[in-house]
C-alpha cells in the first residue's frame, strides 16, 4: 500500500516531463550514446595526437592516473607507442560507422523479406520463413570469420558480411508486424481505391511498421558493433592499423599481466556503447509498445 | 505425438540439407578453390591437377551430392593442415565444445530461471530491478572482453583459476561463466515476462482459490505455462553459445571445435572449416528440433493439435 | 452463522484518486442457504467475492468490521491459514470457464491436486473422489475425462469440471461469480439445477453473484442488491420480489421479462450511467438516474428496515415507492 501511494506521488512529480524522458534507461542510454557519437564525430579535434603515429620510445605509457603517466598521453600509449586516447576516439568512428551501415544493409534485406512474407502469406511466407530458419541455423561468427578470411579483411568486407548475415531479426519482426496490420481497415481501404501492391506496401504498411523497425535497428546496430569487435579481436575484422576497439583489445591481450588497463579502457567504451544502444532500444520499445516488454 | 515428431523431423531434415549446401558453397565463396589451394606459387597446371583430384571440374550439384553423401557416412574430407581425415580430428574437439556448451548452459539456466521467476514474483521491487540490471549488463557485455576481465580478476589479481587449457574442471569455470552469462539475459527476460503473464491468468486465480500452496502455484501451475516460449529461446541460445565458443575457446586456449574453427580459418584449411560450419549448424537444427519436442510435451495443445478427441 | 460480513470495503488507489469499489457492505450466509448478490457490472459484486477469498488484486485494499467464516475472523488469519481455508472450506467458481482451468495439466491432475493439497489422501483415493464428483456433476466417461486437457472440453463441460473441482474437499461455502454468464441458455439452466441439487446434497452455503434477476428468482433464499459499491436493498427473495422498495431494484424488476413482455424484442435497461466511484462520495449513489430524485437525496442515506430482514437505502417511504413502482418507470423514459 505504501509503495503504491509512493509510485502515485512519483508519477505526479514527473508528469510534466515528456514521456520518453521519464524512462530512466532511455534517457541514460541516449546521453551515453550522444557522448560517444560526438567523440567519434569530433575525433580530429579532440584527439591529442595522430592515432597512427608510432613512437617506439614511448611504448605502453600508462594513463595519467598511474605512476609514470603524463598529460601528454592522458590514456597512455599502446605497444607501438600510439596515443591510446586518439585511437579510442577514432575507434568510436569505426564502431558507429560499422553498426549503422550494417544495420542499414541488413535492415533493407530483412524488411523486404519480412514485409513480403507477412503481406503475401501463403507459399511466399513458407519459403521466406524457411530462409529465416536456415539463416538462424548458420553460426554467424564462424561464417563471418570464414568469409573475411577468404576475401581478405577490409572495412567493406566486414560491413558486407555482417549486413548479409544479420537480417534475421528484421525479417522475423517485420513479418509478424506486417501480418498484424495486413488486414487492417486502412489497408483494405487503399485496396478498394485501387492502389497497387507496391503503393500499399510503401504508403500503408511501411509507415506502420516503422516503430518496430527502429527498435530492431537499434538492437542490430549493437549486435553489429559487438560482432565487428569480436572479428577484429580474432584478427579477422577490420585490418590494422585502423583503430577498432576489438583490435585494441586483441593487441592489449598480450599485456594483460602487467598492463590490464590496455584491456579495461577500450572494453569499457565498447561495453558502454553497446549498453547505451540497447538501453535506447529497450526504452523505445517500452515507450512505443509498453505491453510487449519482456 | 509420434505424428508430431515425424512431421518435425521432416522439416528438420530439409533444413539440414539447405544448411549443408551453404556450408558446402563456402569453398566457392572467394572464387576458384583450385587456384586458392594451389597457392600463389602454384602454376595453372597445379590448379588443374587439384581440380581433378578434388572433383572441382564436375558440376556443383554433383560435387555437393558427393560431399554430402560422404558426410553422411562420417567422411568430412581431408584436412589440408593436419593431413588426415577431418572426421578424426573433429570428434574429440566437438566433445570438448559440447561439454563446455553444457556447463555454460547449466550456468545460464541457474542464473536465468531463479532471477526471472523472482523478478516476476516480486515485480517492480528491488529484486526485479537487480535482475533487470544483471540482464542489461549481460546483453551489453562483449564475451571476449568479459573473458579478459575474468582473467584479470581470477588469474592475475586473485590467482585461483587457470587461464588456458581444458584439462581440469577448473579450466571450465571461467569459460562457462562467460558463455553462460552471454546466454542468460534472453532466457531471464523471457522467463520473467512469461511468468508475469501466467500469474495474471484466470487459471492461476483458480489455483489460488482452490488453496493450492503458493510455492506450487508459482513453480508448478505458472512456471510450466511460462516455460513454453522459454524452451525455444533457450535452445536457440544454446546454439548461439556453441557458436560463441569460437571466441571464448580462443581466449582461454581450449582445444575445442570453436578454436579449431578459428585456427582452420586462419590456416585456410577449408575442408575442416566446412565440416565445422556443418556441425555447428546441425547441432543448432537438432537443438531446435529437441526444443519443439520438449514444447509438445509441455503444451498439450501443441501435441494434440491434430488429434482432438472431444 | 456460516459467513458473517460487516462493513466490508474495498478501495483501489488509482492515478486519479482512490476508487471506492465496495463501501461498507454487510451480509451473511447460513449453512445450506443461498444468498444472491445482484447488480450491474462494475457495482463491486465480483470484488466482494474476491475480498472474501482474500484474492483481490495486489493494490486493492480490503477493510472490514467483521469477516467471520464459521466463527473464525478471516482478517486475523495468516496467509497460510487463509490458504488452508480456501479450497477446503470455501471454494470459488469463476465466470470464465474457457480460461479458468490450467491448459497444461489434465483435468485429473488439477482436481486431485486440490484434494491432496488439503487432505492426506493417496493419489488413488483422490482419483476416485474426482471420478465420483465428475459423474455427480453430470460428466459421462469420467475416467477418460480425467486424462484430458481443458482445451478438449466444451465450455459447459469445463464449468462442470470447475464445480466438481470446487467440491473436491466438500466445502461449507461455495462462492460462484456469474458461473453461467458465459454459457448458452440451455447449459445455463442445467448448471443452475445442478448447483441447487448439489447444495441440497452437500448442505453448503452458496453465495451466488449475478446480474440476472431471473437466476435470482430461481436460486436465492436471500437477495442483496448492489449499486455503485453499496447494498441498496436486501432481504428474503419473496419479500424483495413482491415489494421492491428501492427505485433501483424496481428498475431491475422492470427490466425482467414477464409473461406479457416476454415477446418484446429485448429487455429495457435503466437509463443513465453508474457514477464514478473515485474520490469523496456522498448522497444516494442512484440519484442521477432515479425518477424520484429530490434535493434531500444529496445527503447520505442509511439502510432502513422495512419488514423482517428486509431493508432498503432510500428516503422514500415504502408505500409511495410501492404504489408508483413499475408503472412510473414504464412511462418515464
Amino acid at each position: 500500500m505504501r509503495a503504491q501511494t509512493e509510485t502515485i506521488a512519483g508519477e505526479r512529480q514527473t508528469r510534466h516531463l515528456p514521456r520518453w524522458m521519464r524512462h530512466t534507461g532511455l534517457t541514460a542510454g541516449a546521453v551515453i550514446l550522444v557522448i560517444i557519437v560526438l567523440m567519434g564525430v569530433f575525433a580530429p579535434l579532440l584527439a591529442p595526437q595522430d592515432p597512427y603515429e608510432q613512437n617506439l620510445l614511448a611504448r605502453i605509457v600508462p594513463p595519467v592516473w598511474y605512476e609514470g603517466g603524463s598529460w601528454e598521453h592522458p590514456l597512455g600509449t599502446d605497444h607501438l607507442g600510439r596515443d591510446y586516447l586518439a585511437r579510442l576516439l577514432y575507434g568510436a568512428r569505426v564502431s558507429v560507422f560499422i553498426g549503422v551501415t550494417v544495420a542499414f544493409v541488413s535492415g533493407i534485406i530483412g524488411t523486404v523479406l519480412g514485409v513480403t512474407a507477412g503481406y503475401f502469406g501463403g507459399k511466399t511466407d513458407v519459403v521466406i520463413s524457411f530462409l529465416i530458419t536456415a539463416r538462424l541455423a548458420l553460426p554467424v561468427i564462424l561464417v563471418a570469420l570464414a568469409i573475411v578470411a577468404l576475401f581478405g579483411s577490409s572495412l567493406t568486407v566486414v560491413v558486407s558480411v555482417l549486413g548479409l548475415l544479420l537480417w534475421d531479426r528484421f525479417a522475423l519482426v517485420m513479418r509478424a508486424t506486417t501480418q498484424q496490420i495486413r488486414d487492417a481497415d486502412f489497408v483494405m481501404a487503399a485496396k478498394v481505391q485501387g492502389a497497387s501492391t507496391l503503393q500499399i506496401i510503401v504508403q500503408e504498411i511501411l509507415p506502420n511498421v516503422a516503430t518496430n523497425l527502429t527498435v530492431v535497428a537499434t538492437l542490430e546496430i549493437a549486435q553489429a558493433i559487438v560482432l565487428e569487435a569480436a572479428l577484429s579481436f580474432l584478427g579477422l575484422g577490420v585490418p590494422p592499423p585502423l583503430p577498432s576497439w576489438g583490435l585494441m583489445l586483441a593487441e592489449g591481450k598480450s599485456f594483460i599481466l602487467f598492463d590490464p588497463w590496455l584491456i579495461t579502457i577500450p572494453g569499457v567504451l565498447l561495453f558502454g556503447l553497446v549498453l547505451a544502444i540497447n538501453l535506447v532500444g529497450d526504452g523505445l520499445r517500452d515507450v512505443t509498445a509498453p505491453d510487449s516488454r519482456n | 505425438m509420434l505424428r508430431f515428431i515425424l512431421r518435425r523431423s521432416g522439416s528438420a531434415l530439409i533444413l539440414m540439407v539447405v544448411v549443408s549446401f551453404v556450408a558446402f558453397m563456402l569453398i566457392f565463396a572467394a572464387g576458384d578453390p583450385a587456384v586458392k589451394l594451389a597457392g600463389e606459387a602454384g602454376s595453372s597446371a597445379d590448379a588443374a591437377r587439384i581440380r581433378a583430384l578434388y572433383g572441382f571440374d564436375k558440376p556443383i550439384p554433383v560435387q555437393f551430392f558427393h560431399w554430402i553423401a560422404a558426410a553422411v557416412r562420417g567422411n568430412f574430407g581431408h584436412s589440408l593442415y593436419f593431413d588426415q581425415p577431418v572426421a578424426s580430428i573433429l570428434f574429440d574437439r566437438l566433445g570438448v565444445t559440447l561439454l563446455l556448451g553444457l556447463t555454460s548452459f547449466i550456468f545460464a539456466l541457474v542464473l536465468a530461471f531463479p532471477l526471472g521467476i523472482a523478478a516476476a514474483r516480486w515485480q517492480n521491487t528491488w529484486i526485479d530491478r537487480t535482475a533487470l540490471v544483471i540482464a542489461v549488463v549481460g546483453q551489453a557485455m562483449p564475451t571476449f572482453w568479459f573473458a579478459l576481465l575474468l582473467v584479470i580478476l581470477f588469474s592475475v589479481t586473485f590467482p585461483i583459476l587457470p587461464t588456458s587449457g581444458s584439462e581440469t574442471w577448473q579450466h571450465f569455470v571461467m569459460p562457462s561463466i562467460v558463455l553462460g552469462y552471454f546466454a542468460a539475459p534472453a532466457i531471464m527476460r523471457l522467463t520473467r515476462s512469461g511468468m508475469i503473464t501466467a500469474l495474471e491468468t484466470d487459471y492461476i486465480r483458480t489455483a489460488r482459490a482452490m488453496g493450492i500452496a503458493p510455492r506450487n502455484v508459482l513453480l508448478k501451475y505458472a512456471l510450466r505455462n511460462a516455460l513454453i516460449p522459454v524452451v525455444s529461446v533457450s535452445a536457440a541460445q544454446l546454439g548461439y553459445m556453441l557458436a560463441g565458443s569460437v571466441v571464448v575457446e580462443s581466449v582461454f586456449a581450449i582445444n575445442g571445435a570453436g578454436r579449431l574453427a578459428w585456427e582452420s580459418i586462419l590456416r585456410s584449411d577449408l575442408p575442416t572449416v566446412q565440416a565445422l560450419v556443418l556441425c555447428f549448424s546441425l547441432v543448432y537444427v537438432i537443438l531446435t528440433f529437441l526444443a519443439d519436442i520438449l514444447n509438445a510435451w509441455l503444451d498439450p495443445r501443441m501435441r494434440l493439435a491434430d488429434a482432438r478427441t472431444d | 452463522m456460516l459467513l458473517d460480513v460487516q462493513q466490508l470495503s474495498v478501495d483501489i488507489p488509482t492515478a486519479q484518486g482512490v476508487l471506492h469499489a465496495v463501501q461498507g457492505i454487510s451480509f451473511s450466509v447460513d449453512n445450506g442457504e443461498t444468498l444472491c448478490i445482484v447488480g450491474e457490472s462494475g457495482c463491486g459484486k465480483s470484488l466482494t467475492a474476491l475480498a472474501l477469498m482474500n484474492l483481490l488484486p495486489r493494490r486493492a485494499i480490503r477493510t472490514a468490521g467483521r469477516l467471520a467464516f464459521s466463527g473464525t475472523e478471516l482478517q486475523a488469519l495468516s496467509a497460510a491459514a487463509m490458504n488452508k481455508l480456501r479450497g477446503e472450506n470455501m471454494a470459488m467458481i469463476f465466470q470464465e470457464p474457457m480460461t479458468s482451468l490450467n491448459p497444461v495439466f489434465t483435468i485429473g491432475d488439477q482436481m486431485t491436486d486440490v484434494l491432496r493439497q488439503h487432505r492426506r489422501v493417496s493419489q488413488r483415493e483422490a482419483r476416485e473422489r474426482a471420478i465420483y464428483l465428475l459423474t455427480r456433476v453430470g460428466i459421462g466417461k469420467a475416467e477418460t475425462r480425467l486424462g484430458q486437457y481443458p482445451h478438449q472440453l466444451s465450455g459447459g463441460l469445463r464449468q462442470r469440471v470447475m464445480i466438481a473441482m470446487a467440491l473436491m474437499c466438500d466445502p461449507k461455502l461455495i462462492i460462484a461469480d456469474e458461473p453461467t454468464t458465459a454459457l448458452d441458455v440451455t447449459v445455463q439452466a442445467e448448471l443452475l439445477r445442478l448447483l441447487l441439487s448439489l447444495q441440497e446434497e452437500f448442505g453448503m452455503g452458496l453465495l451466488l453473484i449475478t446480474h440476472d434477476l431471473g437466476i435470482v428468482s430461481r436460486m436465492a433464499d436471500n437477495v442483496a442488491v448492489m449499486y455503485a459499491g453499496q447494498i441498496v436493498e436486501s432481504g428474503p427473495v419473496i419479500s424483495i420480489f413482491e415489494n421492491p422498495l428501492h427505485p433501483y431494484t424496481q428498475g431491475l424488476m422492470a427490466c425482467l421479462p414477464t409473461p406479457e413482455r416476454k415477446r418484446m424484442q429485448h429487455l429495457r435497461a435503466i437509463p443513465g450511467t453508474v457514477p464514478a466511484l473515485v474520490g469523496q462520495l456522498s448522497g444516494c449513489r442512484f440519484r442521477g438516474r432515479c425518477p424520484y430524485a429530490q434535493p434531500i437525496c444529496a445527503e447520505d442515506v442509511a439502510l432502513r428496515p422495512y419488514a423482517h430482514d428486509h431493508a432498503y437505502r432510500c428516503v422514500l417511504p415504502p408505500d409511495i415507492s410501492l404504489a408508483n413502482a413499475a408503472v412510473t418507470l414504464e412511462t418515464n423514459p
